[in-house]
């Protein structure tokens, strides 16, 4: 056994020098012990196939920059051991490392860990040269991290390996990474649980399928070989990717049981899938081209901002989420049996050929039909907040898919388009609205319980057709067209009101209000149509707002136009704004010129000065507003008309046929 | 100043008990200085060189298999112990014997051997100091059948300039 010191052996020295092309170890064991405090250079090659064994024991560093051929076994007790000096130089010959401090490798060109070189132990392994340092020994377990601060830490022989080679790992402590991180496997599955942070990138070259399951947070680029599979997580709450870009030209996956988002920028020719049970949620702008695969849980595109998108083509077979609050536009192609889901604030326009089957849920903003195949070919469609928009290119009628679960918020915008429905809609509690230009008809017996507000454009039924139970709110500006119905007369239920500003249409058509009538929005105007008469003799009450004693146009709820009026039940005028004068037939609320038949059972008024009421002129449709009776001349009428009239003290027929009688001028205390 | 000029130098065979020889100086070249043994039959010698320059055709410690413990010291600058043509044997046959080159000392020699005969085992050599020098023509060889040792410490320098090197 010949043993060498470099430095003394256990003591504080520092090193001397060796002059010699070489140091040889040909017979026995041999040891190689650097026992300095300082730092040794050793330029000597190393040679023998012997047992020999290179020991760091001082607390200094070694710079091995000879080649090593020989059979060593590396012991690594103190300080640091490093292969090379920057240049195309040194090596560790071919034996198993124990690290137990610090290995580093500092060499401009290739070294490589074989098989049987194995780095175990407590230590560190340092990259800091500029060439690339390959570990390939399959039981490589070194726990004390590793430091990549130069060139490239390979992990794996590559694809010139054998086939199904698991070999090389990076041991279990965490990876700072400020230069490339590279994994070079063949056909090989392996998980890398070390948590990497750094600067620097990772890359796979080769095949096969790495995992990363630690808490990754490196920001340098990711780059995925062509038939490599890049796997974030283990199917648990663990892996994440790093914050950097990712080149992708294989498989990147995505397989975590919790809420992950990925904010990275995607790109390349390779493919992007969703295995987990949880949420994924691409944040990045993503231009990958590769296909979209979705087989478990969710995978979410955007978070309610403005950020998030995919490129090519989706296999959904189970939830796809569109998440944005601007505008944006999916041209690729949703296939499979899952289910899409459009929340955040914006429109998405969904413009490729899909043929998904698990439904389509509409949660906020606008789904926007791009295409003739925009929401898949079959699947119910739900909705839940948001508005499915027409396009020229789609006019489905999809009231057959539409969900009958309660609380549906139907919204449609039809966007310049006529669409009609043939379905009817039956969602307790479900509500339509109805917005955009163009007209959307109802052919069916609709039986949904909430209002049916029009927003925009034209709210037509046809047949027997019908809206909700809910009432029928006209919105602003919104027509309401009953031209294509059957039936002369249709009915909105008592459980609904008229309300709001718009067109009431259909020649010889009647529309009878049963519950409330409440024209304008506070104010505004209900426009009959020419041939067009509302009902409202069995109207619970009708409800008009005056906010301006001048009267100036617009400051009063009005119903106008060409068509005809019945009149009936209680009307209720609200008056604001200012002292009103006593005046008769001073303001003209039903200016409609098809007609005005029937009167109203009561007229109620709030707003007036004390000693005024309004009266009601079913002629003219006109009110006044007239001074109350002294209280002499009250007490007279009521002597004179009979204690059955003080029974009706808070109804006052306005007939002006029944002028001068104690209805016309009993003193109605206001209702205020 | 105390010359020695010896033929052969053998320290133990002269004087079997402990001894101790202090080479103070001596002439350079010696040419009638042949081999130097630091225990030949003898164990616990010392034999110092702490100036001057000394020669000798070889140069062996423990000579013999019961030989231990002896000790070639070579200490101080400008003290060069030369052998020629021959090796420097450290630990030839026994055990625990060692070479000390210090503070300067420098040997020079053919080959450099640490152990070498099959009963030899734990001899060493330890060069350390600046300047201190271990300087062979040829190879160094450690541990050759038993176990030997090679230090080299605090700017101390081995050579071994054939093409074997260590």
């Amino acid at each position: 056994m010949g043993v060498l010191n470099i430095g003394s052996y256990g003591g504080n020295d520092s090193a001397g020098s060796i002059v010699a092309p070489q140091i040889g170890f040909n017979g026995g064991t041999g040891y190689l012990n650097f026992n300095q405090t300082d730092t040794f250079t050793l330029t000597n090659p190393i040679t023998g196939v012997n047992t020999i064994f290179f020991q760091q024991l001082g607390s200094g560093t070694t710079i091995l920059t000879g080649a090593n051929s020989s059979a060593n076994r590396t012991l690594i007790s103190n300080g640091t051991l490093q292969i090379g000096d920057g240049g195309a130089n040194g090596s560790i010959g071919n034996g198993a490392i124990t690290n137990n401090s610090v290995l580093a490798i500092n060499s401009s060109t290739n070294i490589s860990f074989a098989n049987n070189q194995a780095i175990t132990g407590t230590g560190v392994l340092v990259q800091m040269g500029t060439g690339t340092t390959t570990l390939v020994a399959n039981n490589t377990t070194y726990s004390g991290g590793t430091l990549i601060s130069n060139g490239t830490l390979r992990v794996g022989a590559g694809p010139t390996g054998p086939q199904f080679d698991t070999n090389g790992s990076l041991g279990t402590g965490n990876v700072t990474n400020n230069a490339t991180l590279l994994f070079s496997r063949r056909f090989a599955s392996d998980t890398v649980s070390n948590n990497i942070s750094g600067t620097g990138a990772l890359g796979m070259f080769g095949s096969g399928l790495l995992t990363l399951a630690g808490s990754n947070s490196y920001s340098g680029l990711t780059t995925i070989d062509s038939v490599y599979t890049l796997q974030i997580g283990t199917g648990s709450t663990n892996g994440t990717l790093g914050t950097g870009s990712v080149s992708n030209a294989g498989t990147l996956s995505f397989n975590r049981s919790d809420l992950y988002t990925a904010s990275n920028a995607i790109s390349g020719t390779g493919k992007l899938s969703q295995i987990g049970t949880g949420t994924t949620i691409l944040l990045g702008s993503n231009s990958y081209s590769g296909l979209t695969t979705v087989t478990n849980g969710v995978l979410q595109i955007g978070n309610g901002g403005t950020t998030g998108s995919i490129a090519g083509d989706v296999v959904n077979n189970a939830t796809l989420i569109f998440n944005r609050s601007d505008a944006s536009t999916y041209s690729g192609t949703i296939n499979g049996t899952g289910a899409v889901t459009k929340q955040g604030g914006g429109t998405l326009t969904l413009a490729g050929a899909n043929s998904y089957s698990g439904g389509t849920t509409i949660s906020d903003g606008v789904l926007a039909l791009g295409s003739a195949n925009a929401v898949g070919a079959s699947g119910t469609i739900r909705f839940g907040g948001g508005t499915l928009q027409y396009s020229a290119s789609n006019t489905t009628d999809y009231s057959s898919r539409f969900s009958t679960a309660a609380s549906q918020a139907y919204s449609i915008d039809t966007n310049g388009q006529n669409v009609t429905w043939a379905s009817p809609l039956a969602s307790s509690g479900g509500t339509l609205t109805k917005s955009g230009t163009g007209a959307l008809t109802l052919a069916g017996a609709n039986s949904y319980s909430g209002v049916t507000t029009i927003s925009g454009g034209t709210l037509a039924l046809s047949g027997a057709g019908s809206i909700g139970t809910g009432g029928l709110n006209l919105g602003s500006g919104g027509v309401f067209d009953l031209t294509a119905r059957t039936s002369g007369t249709y009915s909105l239920p008592s459980t609904g009101d008229l309300i709001g500003s718009g067109k009431l249409t259909g020649n010889r058509r009647t529309l009878a209000v049963l519950g409330a009538f409440q024209p304008g929005n506070s104010p505004g105007t209900v426009t009959v149509d020419a041939g067009f008469m509302l009902d409202l003799s069995r109207a619970t009450s009708t409800t008009f707002d005056i906010t301006d004693p001048r009267f100036t146009a617009g400051t009063y709820d009005l119903v106008n136009g060409n068509g005809s009026m019945i009149f009936g039940g209680i009307l209720n005028l609200t008056f604001s704004g200012g002292s009103y004068d006593n005046d008769t037939d001073v303001l003209q609320l039903f200016a409609n010129t098809g007609g005005f038949s029937g009167d109203f059972t009561s007229v109620f008024s709030t707003g007036l000065a004390e000693g005024q009421f309004a009266t009601f002129n079913a002629t003219t449709g006109a009110i006044s507003v007239v001074p109350a009776p002294s209280t002499y001349a009250v007490a007279l009428a009521g002597l004179a008309c009979g204690g059955w009239q003080m029974m009706r003290r808070r109804r006052l027929r306005q007939a002006p046929t029944l002028a001068g009688t104690c209805d016309q001028h009993f003193p109605e205390p206001a209702v205020r | 100043m105390i010359r020695i000029s010896f033929k052969t130098l053998s320290v133990g065979a002269l004087l079997p008990a402990l001894a101790v020889i202090l080479v103070l100086s001596a002439p350079s070249p010696h040419a009638d200085a042949q081999i130097l043994y630091v225990g030949n039959g003898s164990s616990n010698q010392t034999t110092s060189f702490t100036s001057g320059t000394t020669t000798y055709t070889s140069a062996v410690i423990a000579n013999t298999s019961t030989d231990s413990n002896n000790t070639l010291n070579v200490l101080n600058p400008g003290t060069r112990l030369t052998i020629n043509p021959g090796n420097v044997q450290v630990g030839f046959a026994g055990s625990g014997n060692s070479m000390v080159i210090s503070n300067g000392g420098f040997v020079s020699g053919s080959n450099g051997v640490i152990s070498f005969g099959n009963t030899a085992s734990n001899n060493s050599a330890l060069v350390t100091g600046t300047g201190s020098t271990w300087s062979n023509s040829n190879q160094v060889r450690i541990g050759v059948s038993g176990s030997g040792t090679l230090t080299v410490a605090n700017g101390g320098s081995v050579i071994a300039s054939g093409a074997t090197g260590i």
